[in-house]
Protein backbone atom coordinates (compact mmCIF):
# COMPACT_ATOMS: atom_id res chain seq x y z
CA UNK A 1 0.00 0.00 0.00
CA UNK A 2 1.50 3.29 -1.10
CA UNK A 3 0.48 6.43 1.27
CA UNK A 4 -0.79 9.27 -0.02
CA UNK A 5 -2.43 7.02 -3.41
CA UNK A 6 -5.05 5.00 -1.60
CA UNK A 7 -4.91 7.38 1.32
CA UNK A 8 -6.10 5.30 3.83
CA UNK A 9 -4.52 6.35 6.95
CA UNK A 10 -6.88 4.45 8.53
CA UNK A 11 -6.00 0.99 7.24
CA UNK A 12 -2.68 1.92 8.18
CA UNK A 13 -3.01 2.32 11.86
CA UNK A 14 -5.36 -0.68 11.80
CA UNK A 15 -2.38 -2.57 10.30
CA UNK A 16 0.07 -0.96 12.92
CA UNK A 17 -2.65 -2.48 15.78
CA UNK A 18 -2.95 -5.66 14.31
CA UNK A 19 0.57 -6.29 14.22
CA UNK A 20 1.17 -4.81 17.99
CA UNK A 21 -1.96 -6.90 19.11
CA UNK A 22 -0.15 -10.14 18.68
CA UNK A 23 2.58 -9.50 20.62
CA UNK A 24 -0.25 -8.11 23.68
CA UNK A 25 -1.47 -10.16 26.06
CA UNK A 26 -3.79 -9.26 28.67
CA UNK A 27 -3.05 -12.15 30.66
CA UNK A 28 1.12 -11.39 30.67
CA UNK A 29 -0.30 -7.68 31.07
CA UNK A 30 -2.29 -7.91 34.28
CA UNK A 31 0.44 -10.99 36.31
CA UNK A 32 3.07 -7.38 35.55
CA UNK A 33 0.79 -5.17 36.55
CA UNK A 34 -0.35 -7.11 39.72
CA UNK A 35 3.49 -7.48 40.48
CA UNK A 36 4.12 -4.36 40.26
CA UNK A 37 0.95 -2.94 42.50
CA UNK A 38 1.93 -5.60 45.07
CA UNK A 39 5.37 -4.78 44.98
CA UNK A 40 4.23 -1.03 45.80
CA UNK A 41 2.15 -1.78 48.47
CA UNK A 42 4.27 -3.90 50.15
CA UNK A 43 6.97 -1.47 49.92
CA UNK A 44 4.49 1.16 51.49
CA UNK A 45 3.79 -1.39 54.41
CA UNK A 46 7.10 -1.75 54.88
CA UNK A 47 7.80 1.62 54.90
CA UNK A 48 8.52 2.99 58.57
CA UNK A 49 7.04 6.35 59.70
CA UNK A 50 10.23 8.85 58.86
CA UNK A 51 10.30 9.60 62.91
CA UNK A 52 11.25 6.15 63.74
CA UNK A 53 13.51 5.67 60.21
CA UNK A 54 15.20 9.25 61.59
CA UNK A 55 15.33 9.75 64.81
CA UNK A 56 17.95 12.00 65.47
CA UNK A 57 17.05 14.63 63.03
CA UNK A 58 13.40 14.63 64.37
CA UNK A 59 14.30 14.69 67.97
CA UNK A 60 16.17 17.91 67.34
CA UNK A 61 13.58 19.52 64.96
CA UNK A 62 11.19 19.48 68.19
CA UNK A 63 13.12 20.35 70.83
CA UNK A 64 13.81 23.50 68.65
CA UNK A 65 10.10 23.78 68.34
CA UNK A 66 9.84 23.06 72.16
CA UNK A 67 12.30 26.06 72.41
CA UNK A 68 10.88 28.52 70.11
CA UNK A 69 7.50 27.88 71.64
CA UNK A 70 8.23 28.25 75.14
CA UNK A 71 10.16 31.39 73.85
CA UNK A 72 6.83 32.76 72.50
CA UNK A 73 4.98 31.59 75.31
CA UNK A 74 7.19 33.21 77.77
CA UNK A 75 8.94 36.17 76.14
CA UNK A 76 7.24 39.75 77.56
CA UNK A 77 5.50 41.71 75.09
CA UNK A 78 7.26 44.84 73.25
CA UNK A 79 7.32 48.23 75.22
CA UNK A 80 4.36 50.32 74.12
CA UNK A 81 5.93 53.65 73.79
CA UNK A 82 4.13 54.66 77.44
CA UNK A 83 5.48 51.66 78.75
CA UNK A 84 9.08 53.07 77.22
CA UNK A 85 8.54 56.49 78.83
CA UNK A 86 7.34 54.83 81.87
CA UNK A 87 10.86 52.84 81.42
CA UNK A 88 12.83 56.22 80.84
CA UNK A 89 11.47 58.00 83.79
CA UNK A 90 12.08 54.81 86.35
CA UNK A 91 15.93 54.98 85.34
CA UNK A 92 15.62 58.56 85.96
CA UNK A 93 13.96 58.64 89.55
CA UNK A 94 16.43 55.47 90.15
CA UNK A 95 19.47 57.39 89.16
CA UNK A 96 18.58 60.64 91.07
CA UNK A 97 17.11 58.94 94.09
CA UNK A 98 18.50 58.88 97.45
CA UNK A 99 20.59 55.58 96.84
CA UNK A 100 17.85 53.50 97.90
CA UNK A 101 16.56 52.98 94.86
CA UNK A 102 13.11 54.25 95.95
CA UNK A 103 11.68 53.11 92.95
CA UNK A 104 13.56 50.14 90.83
CA UNK A 105 12.97 50.18 87.05
CA UNK A 106 11.51 46.22 87.37
CA UNK A 107 8.91 47.33 89.69
CA UNK A 108 7.50 50.02 87.42
CA UNK A 109 7.54 47.74 84.37
CA UNK A 110 5.60 44.94 86.68
CA UNK A 111 3.00 47.86 87.64
CA UNK A 112 2.57 48.92 84.36
CA UNK A 113 2.28 45.77 82.83
CA UNK A 114 -0.35 44.58 84.88
CA UNK A 115 -2.01 48.66 84.53
CA UNK A 116 -1.96 49.22 88.35
CA UNK A 117 -1.70 52.84 87.86
CA UNK A 118 -2.96 53.33 91.31
CA UNK A 119 0.11 51.35 92.63
CA UNK A 120 2.15 52.72 90.48
CA UNK A 121 1.14 56.34 91.04
CA UNK A 122 2.21 55.13 94.77
CA UNK A 123 5.88 54.14 93.72
CA UNK A 124 6.19 57.46 92.36
CA UNK A 125 4.72 59.15 96.12
CA UNK A 126 7.31 56.82 97.67
CA UNK A 127 10.44 59.02 94.49
CA UNK A 128 8.72 61.50 95.50
CA UNK A 129 9.36 61.71 99.02
CA UNK A 130 12.42 60.11 98.78
CA UNK A 131 13.74 62.68 96.65
CA UNK A 132 12.42 64.96 99.57
CA UNK A 133 14.67 63.57 102.05
CA UNK A 134 17.58 63.31 100.02
CA UNK A 135 19.62 66.44 99.06
CA UNK A 136 20.10 66.58 95.52
CA UNK A 137 22.43 69.42 95.25
CA UNK A 138 21.30 71.62 92.29
CA UNK A 139 18.51 69.44 90.80
CA UNK A 140 15.26 70.62 92.29
CA UNK A 141 13.73 67.16 91.36
CA UNK A 142 11.25 67.31 94.38
CA UNK A 143 10.35 70.74 93.79
CA UNK A 144 9.56 69.69 90.37
CA UNK A 145 7.37 66.89 91.10
CA UNK A 146 5.95 68.58 93.35
CA UNK A 147 4.92 70.81 90.64
CA UNK A 148 3.49 68.05 88.45
CA UNK A 149 1.18 66.78 91.45
CA UNK A 150 0.69 69.95 92.28
CA UNK A 151 -0.73 68.65 95.74
CA UNK A 152 0.42 68.72 99.15
CA UNK A 153 2.12 65.48 100.33
CA UNK A 154 2.90 64.25 103.82
CA UNK A 155 6.83 64.64 104.40
CA UNK A 156 9.05 62.20 104.74
CA UNK A 157 7.58 58.84 103.41
CA UNK A 158 9.67 56.09 102.51
CA UNK A 159 8.34 53.16 99.41
CA UNK A 160 8.15 50.72 102.15
CA UNK A 161 5.94 52.66 104.42
CA UNK A 162 3.20 53.59 101.78
CA UNK A 163 1.11 50.46 102.88
CA UNK A 164 0.93 51.88 106.28
CA UNK A 165 -0.60 55.19 104.92
CA UNK A 166 -3.80 56.33 106.28
CA UNK A 167 -6.00 56.24 103.13
CA UNK A 168 -6.79 60.28 103.35
CA UNK A 169 -3.07 61.25 104.21
CA UNK A 170 -1.77 61.29 100.95
CA UNK A 171 -3.47 62.83 97.61
CA UNK A 172 -2.59 60.15 94.87
CA UNK A 173 -1.75 61.26 91.39
CA UNK A 174 -5.12 61.83 89.64
CA UNK A 175 -3.69 59.74 86.46
CA UNK A 176 -5.75 57.12 86.02
CA UNK A 177 -5.49 56.75 82.30
CA UNK A 178 -2.67 55.71 79.41
CA UNK A 179 -3.37 59.66 78.05
CA UNK A 180 -2.71 61.25 81.67
CA UNK A 181 0.14 59.45 82.23
CA UNK A 182 1.53 60.14 78.77
CA UNK A 183 0.73 63.76 79.45
CA UNK A 184 2.35 63.68 82.86
CA UNK A 185 5.86 61.97 81.93
CA UNK A 186 6.03 64.40 79.05
CA UNK A 187 5.76 67.23 81.62
CA UNK A 188 8.07 65.52 83.77
CA UNK A 189 10.61 64.64 81.36
CA UNK A 190 10.42 68.47 80.74
CA UNK A 191 10.46 69.82 84.21
CA UNK A 192 13.39 67.28 84.54
CA UNK A 193 15.33 68.42 81.87
CA UNK A 194 14.31 72.55 82.98
CA UNK A 195 15.78 71.50 86.57
CA UNK B 1 -7.50 -11.55 32.85
CA UNK B 2 -7.88 -9.49 35.59
CA UNK B 3 -11.35 -10.55 37.52
CA UNK B 4 -12.60 -7.86 39.88
CA UNK B 5 -15.69 -8.12 41.73
CA UNK B 6 -17.75 -5.35 43.45
CA UNK B 7 -18.46 -7.50 46.03
CA UNK B 8 -15.16 -9.35 46.78
CA UNK B 9 -13.45 -8.58 49.56
CA UNK B 10 -9.84 -8.17 47.16
CA UNK B 11 -9.56 -8.27 43.87
CA UNK B 12 -8.39 -11.44 42.28
CA UNK B 13 -6.12 -11.87 39.60
CA UNK B 14 -5.83 -14.83 37.66
CA UNK B 15 -5.24 -17.81 39.32
CA UNK B 16 -5.93 -16.64 43.14
CA UNK B 17 -3.54 -13.80 42.79
CA UNK B 18 -5.00 -10.87 44.45
CA UNK B 19 -3.60 -7.53 44.87
CA UNK B 20 -3.15 -7.03 48.51
CA UNK B 21 -3.31 -3.27 47.92
CA UNK B 22 -6.30 -2.66 47.47
CA UNK B 23 -7.76 -5.02 49.61
CA UNK B 24 -7.96 -2.15 52.21
CA UNK B 25 -9.78 0.09 49.81
CA UNK B 26 -12.98 0.09 49.97
CA UNK B 27 -15.53 -1.89 47.66
CA UNK B 28 -16.35 1.12 44.70
CA UNK B 29 -12.99 1.64 44.25
CA UNK B 30 -12.17 -1.78 43.40
CA UNK B 31 -15.12 -1.92 40.86
CA UNK B 32 -14.20 1.12 38.85
CA UNK B 33 -9.89 -0.26 38.59
CA UNK B 34 -11.51 -3.34 37.62
CA UNK B 35 -13.87 -1.27 35.18
CA UNK B 36 -10.15 0.98 34.25
CA UNK B 37 -8.69 -2.07 33.59
CA UNK B 38 -11.57 -3.10 31.20
CA UNK B 39 -9.93 -0.48 28.92
CA UNK B 40 -6.70 -1.96 28.87
CA UNK B 41 -6.22 -2.76 25.10
CA UNK B 42 -7.60 1.31 24.27
CA UNK B 43 -5.27 2.64 26.52
CA UNK B 44 -2.53 -0.05 24.90
CA UNK B 45 -3.91 1.17 21.40
CA UNK B 46 -3.45 5.31 22.39
CA UNK B 47 -0.22 4.60 24.25
CA UNK B 48 1.22 2.59 20.60
CA UNK B 49 0.29 5.83 18.86
CA UNK B 50 2.66 7.38 21.12
CA UNK B 51 5.38 4.78 20.97
CA UNK B 52 7.82 3.61 18.45
CA UNK B 53 6.59 0.05 18.85
CA UNK B 54 4.45 -2.50 20.61
CA UNK B 55 6.94 -2.94 23.35
CA UNK B 56 6.93 0.89 24.46
CA UNK B 57 3.85 0.65 24.47
CA UNK B 58 3.06 -1.89 26.74
CA UNK B 59 5.58 -0.24 29.07
CA UNK B 60 3.34 3.10 29.05
CA UNK B 61 0.41 1.20 29.52
CA UNK B 62 1.65 -0.08 32.57
CA UNK B 63 3.00 2.27 33.94
CA UNK B 64 -0.95 4.33 32.76
CA UNK B 65 -2.55 2.11 35.07
CA UNK B 66 -0.52 2.15 37.90
CA UNK B 67 -1.02 6.17 37.84
CA UNK B 68 -4.41 4.95 38.29
CA UNK B 69 -4.10 2.87 40.28
CA UNK B 70 -2.08 5.12 42.80
CA UNK B 71 -4.44 7.99 41.98
CA UNK B 72 -8.06 6.54 41.92
CA UNK B 73 -8.74 8.52 45.03
CA UNK B 74 -8.54 11.67 43.22
CA UNK B 75 -11.07 10.46 40.33
CA UNK B 76 -13.73 13.01 41.38
CA UNK B 77 -16.77 11.84 39.09
CA UNK B 78 -16.59 8.25 38.93
CA UNK B 79 -18.56 7.62 36.03
CA UNK B 80 -16.35 9.76 33.97
CA UNK B 81 -13.53 7.18 34.20
CA UNK B 82 -12.90 6.46 30.61
CA UNK B 83 -12.25 10.04 30.05
CA UNK B 84 -9.91 10.41 33.29
CA UNK B 85 -8.06 7.28 32.28
CA UNK B 86 -7.54 8.09 28.61
CA UNK B 87 -6.47 11.44 30.19
CA UNK B 88 -4.24 9.87 32.34
CA UNK B 89 -2.72 7.98 29.32
CA UNK B 90 -1.96 10.96 26.89
CA UNK B 91 -0.37 13.15 30.20
CA UNK B 92 2.10 9.97 30.96
CA UNK B 93 2.63 9.16 27.28
CA UNK B 94 3.60 13.29 26.66
CA UNK B 95 5.56 12.99 30.08
CA UNK B 96 7.54 9.72 29.07
CA UNK B 97 8.28 11.49 25.69
CA UNK B 98 9.74 14.81 26.95
CA UNK B 99 12.09 12.62 29.01
CA UNK B 100 12.83 10.80 25.88
CA UNK B 101 13.58 14.01 24.35
CA UNK B 102 15.84 15.46 27.36
CA UNK B 103 17.62 12.06 27.80
CA UNK B 104 18.63 12.56 23.35
CA UNK B 105 19.60 16.02 24.47
CA UNK B 106 22.08 14.84 27.39
CA UNK B 107 23.25 11.74 25.47
CA UNK B 108 24.22 13.97 22.27
CA UNK B 109 25.92 16.32 24.65
CA UNK B 110 27.89 13.90 26.61
CA UNK B 111 28.72 12.04 23.80
CA UNK B 112 30.01 13.43 20.51
CA UNK B 113 29.51 10.17 18.88
CA UNK B 114 26.66 10.40 15.82
CA UNK B 115 23.44 8.80 16.97
CA UNK B 116 22.72 5.92 15.37
CA UNK B 117 19.09 6.73 13.70
CA UNK B 118 18.67 2.80 12.83
CA UNK B 119 17.73 1.74 16.55
CA UNK B 120 16.26 -2.11 17.00
CA UNK B 121 13.00 -0.86 17.64
CA UNK B 122 12.68 0.89 14.23
CA UNK B 123 13.86 -2.26 12.55
CA UNK B 124 10.81 -4.53 14.19
CA UNK B 125 8.65 -2.47 11.97
CA UNK B 126 8.01 -4.38 9.43
CA UNK B 127 6.43 -2.52 6.60
CA UNK B 128 7.68 0.63 5.59
CA UNK B 129 4.54 2.07 5.14
CA UNK B 130 4.00 1.72 8.58
CA UNK B 131 7.10 3.11 9.81
CA UNK B 132 5.92 6.29 7.39
CA UNK B 133 2.93 6.88 9.15
CA UNK B 134 4.76 6.43 12.65
CA UNK B 135 7.31 9.19 11.76
CA UNK B 136 4.64 11.35 10.15
CA UNK B 137 2.24 10.26 13.13
CA UNK B 138 5.37 11.84 15.70
CA UNK B 139 5.98 14.95 13.19
CA UNK B 140 2.48 16.30 13.96
CA UNK B 141 1.98 19.11 16.28
CA UNK B 142 0.79 18.13 19.59
CA UNK B 143 -2.96 18.79 19.48
CA UNK B 144 -3.09 17.35 15.94
CA UNK B 145 -1.73 14.26 17.71
CA UNK B 146 -3.37 13.73 20.37
CA UNK B 147 -7.27 14.21 18.51
CA UNK B 148 -5.67 11.86 15.71
CA UNK B 149 -4.15 9.25 18.12
CA UNK B 150 -7.01 9.09 20.35
CA UNK B 151 -9.29 9.07 17.32
CA UNK B 152 -7.53 6.57 14.92
CA UNK B 153 -5.53 4.15 17.87
CA UNK B 154 -8.23 4.62 21.08
CA UNK B 155 -11.03 4.61 18.63
CA UNK B 156 -12.88 7.28 20.57
CA UNK B 157 -15.72 8.82 19.88
CA UNK B 158 -15.70 12.75 18.33
CA UNK B 159 -17.43 13.62 22.23
CA UNK B 160 -14.87 11.49 24.27
CA UNK B 161 -12.18 12.62 22.07
CA UNK B 162 -13.32 16.61 23.40
CA UNK B 163 -14.02 15.34 27.01
CA UNK B 164 -10.14 13.81 27.08
CA UNK B 165 -9.25 16.88 25.53
CA UNK B 166 -11.35 19.87 26.72
CA UNK B 167 -12.46 21.28 23.69
CA UNK B 168 -15.48 21.08 21.43
CA UNK B 169 -16.64 18.51 19.29
CA UNK B 170 -16.23 20.82 15.85
CA UNK B 171 -12.73 21.64 17.27
CA UNK B 172 -11.95 17.74 17.40
CA UNK B 173 -13.22 17.46 13.52
CA UNK B 174 -11.17 20.27 12.44
CA UNK B 175 -8.24 18.96 13.99
CA UNK B 176 -8.52 15.08 12.49
CA UNK B 177 -8.86 16.84 9.45
CA UNK B 178 -5.91 18.96 9.66
CA UNK B 179 -4.10 15.96 11.24
CA UNK B 180 -4.87 13.67 8.14
CA UNK B 181 -3.60 15.59 5.64
CA UNK B 182 -0.48 16.27 7.20
CA UNK B 183 0.42 13.17 7.67
CA UNK B 184 -0.48 12.07 3.94
CA UNK B 185 1.90 15.14 2.65
CA UNK B 186 4.36 14.37 4.97
CA UNK B 187 3.87 10.51 4.05
CA UNK B 188 4.42 11.24 0.30
CA UNK B 189 7.53 13.61 1.11
CA UNK B 190 8.98 10.87 3.12
CA UNK B 191 8.24 7.82 0.38
CA UNK B 192 10.04 10.37 -2.29
CA UNK B 193 13.37 11.23 -0.37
Amino acid sequence: MKPGRSGDIGELVRLEKEEAGRSFESRRFDARLLKRIRDASEEKAAARPFFLRKPAPVIALSLLALAIAGFLFFRKPSASPFQQTVRMMSAALSEAGDGQKPLERADVNQLVRKAEYTDFGWALKGAFFACERQALGDIDLANSLYLIFHKEAPKAFSPGDRKNLPATGVERPRLRTDEEYRTFFIVFLKKLEEV
Amino acid sequence: MISLAAVQPIIRVGAGQEIEGMARTSVDKKALFERLLENRKTVFWICLGYARDSVEAEELAQEVFFKAWSRIDSLRTPERYREWLFRVARNTCLDSQKKKRLRRLFEAKSSREPRDEKTPEALVILHDELRLLKKAVQALPNKMRGAFILREYGELSYQEIADVLGIKEGTVMSRLNGAREKIRERMKGLSRG
